[in-house]
């Protein structure tokens, strides 16, 4: 507990000190967001496939960009890419743990609020959304969406631990991701990952429900040891 | 007297540079300075110190314990200062010191504003905004206070104008006298050593050349001016020119020319830098 009380300390801390221009995007993309979440009815008519794959991108990366770019992951010195805030972490008496944990109290300020925006905005901006939910099965859904930004969105903190790549790894991994995404473009469900989700929440609720806390769990817990790892592994020359 | 750090056959290979087998043991009350040319690894050996990077083999401990342990209570007694501090330059002076004063048990606030009152440091603007000289003095002002067993610095003064130089010096030399306290620092400046340093470790291409005591390694290399240069080479002869010599051995030196019935017209301590120079060539 004081550590995750230390942690809170040093992740408000960084937080202050890009609090303004952080505000400034926070509203800049819950506005773009909720103009885009006007198509939702639309694409629940099944005319507009391509929201899917725009909403998982506003959802998982809009909360990276909000960071203050000084804060983000970035090239410090020949191979190395770290956020600039592990290394002057480190180079602190805090320990690896404490440090894990501030980044994920920082990746949680620039997610869930806005992630959450984006789940509340979806009742209220969609009849078709309305009509599909009751109030167990959004909360399931809601449920189901957290743990997704969790299991998958925290990649994102993990990896501020950085490491040293080469431009051969690195121009691979760009090809991976866009391989990923052709992938998860070919292979999703005829009506979209959104209504998927929707199906499962109201079939399912329960189950979801269920399911979507383990996923939240393993995934907060899974994603913070990799990061301990990583900054282990790392050479921060 | 227990080391406080402890470096046993250390040894890293990064991109075809191999650094090391390094042991170096550090004791309280010395001032050790980490010489070497550019690119010898003195700012490697020093991560590895604080566990920003991992040795391939051998073993660092600070104050008896391992650094890449799973106890990092040692670091509350060791200070850092990097060449470059990063993650630092969206934070404002004060900012900083409401980030590192709190994280120090022992944190002298007196120091701290004593020193930014000696260095006329804006504590209001941006890390990131000011004059790199300005950032060093802030970054020195913020590491003295802390108090701690042990200073690391690297290169403290490479950004440093004259004045500054020297109230800083004078800030070290008077903040080491307080308690018993170690430091290493790495510098390519003469005055530094000559002013600081108790002991040199000098390193080339990544290998250690010698630990020496900053007093003996002076005494022990002479220049002689001699009327006639004896023919064959003599002992301690590191050099010679016409009617110069340069040894390291100057007792022996000096035995043989007597010996032999070679006057000596003078003779001189080498400088330090000439040392340096001759040991690092």
């Amino acid at each position: 507990m004081n550590e995750w009380k230390q942690a809170y300390r040093l992740a408000i801390f960084e937080m202050k000190a890009s609090m303004r221009s952080f505000l400034l995007i926070l509203v800049f993309y819950i506005a773009m967001s909720l103009i885009f979440m006007q198509s939702l009815d639309v694409h629940l008519e099944d005319e507009f496939n391509f929201f899917d794959l725009l909403f998982l991108l506003i959802f998982f990366m809009f909360p990276v960009w909000m960071k203050n770019k000084e804060f983000q992951m970035q090239k410090i010195d020949g191979d190395l890419w770290a956020s600039p805030s592990i290394i002057m972490l480190q180079q602190l008496p805090v320990s690896k743990d404490i440090i894990v944990k501030s980044r994920f109290i920082i990746h949680s300020f620039c997610s869930f609020p806005f992630q959450l925006v984006l789940l509340i905005a979806m009742p209220i901006m969609s009849e078709n959304f309305r009509e599909a939910m009751t109030p167990v099965a959004y909360t399931a859904f809601v449920l189901i969406w957290l743990a997704f930004s969790i299991a998958i969105g925290f990649i994102m903190a993990a990896s501020e631990a950085g490491g040293n790549y080469k431009l051969k790894a690195i121009v691979l991994s760009f090809i991976y991701l866009l391989i990923g995404f052709a992938v998860i473009y070919f292979l999703r469900p005829d009506d979209g990952f959104l209504q998927l989700t929707m199906m499962m929440a109201a079939e399912w609720s329960l189950l979801s429900i269920v399911l979507a806390v383990v996923v939240s769990i393993a995934g907060w817990k899974y994603w913070q040891a990799d990061m301990r790892k990583m900054i282990k592994k790392a050479d921060y020359l | 007297m227990p080391e406080w750090i402890e470096i046993k056959d250390v040894s890293k290979k990064i991109d075809g540079f191999q650094l090391g087998p390094v042991s170096l043991s550090i004791e309280p009350g010395t001032i050790t300075a980490l010489v070497g040319n550019n690119g010898s690894g003195k700012s490697t050996m020093l991560k590895m110190i604080m566990n920003l990077a991992n040795p391939d083999s051998g073993e660092i401990r600070v104050l008896g314990k391992p650094v890449d342990g799973k106890d990092e209570s040692w670091k509350r007694h060791v200070t850092f200062q990097p060449q470059n501090a990063v993650g630092w330059n969206a934070y404002t002076g004060e900012d900083l010191k409401r980030l590192i004063a709190p994280l120090y048990p022992k944190w002298d606030e007196a120091v701290f504003e004593r020193m930014i009152s000696l260095f006329d440091i804006p504590l209001n603007k941006r890390f990131g905004k000011l004059s790199p000289g300005v950032q060093q003095k802030l970054s020195l002002s913020l590491a003295l206070p802390r108090s701690t067993d042990i200073l690391i610095l690297d290169e403290p003064t490479a950004s440093l104008d004259i004045p500054s130089k020297n109230l800083f010096m004078d800030c070290l030399v008077e903040w080491m006298e307080q308690e018993d306290r170690a430091v290493i620092l790495t510098t390519h400046e003469t005055e530094d050593i000559r002013k600081l340093a108790d002991y040199l470790f000098l390193m080339q291409g990544g290998k250690p050349l010698g630990h020496f005591e900053k007093d003996i390694l002076a005494a022990g290399y002479r220049r002689f001016w001699l009327h006639e240069m004896p023919a064959g080479p003599l002992p301690g002869e590191l050099s010679r020119t016409e009617n110069q010599l340069v040894s390291d051995n100057p007792d022996a030196t000096e035995r043989y020319l007597s010996e032999h019935g070679s006057p000596v017209i003078d003779t001189k301590a080498l400088e330090l830098e000439e040392i340096i120079s001759l040991l690092l060539k």
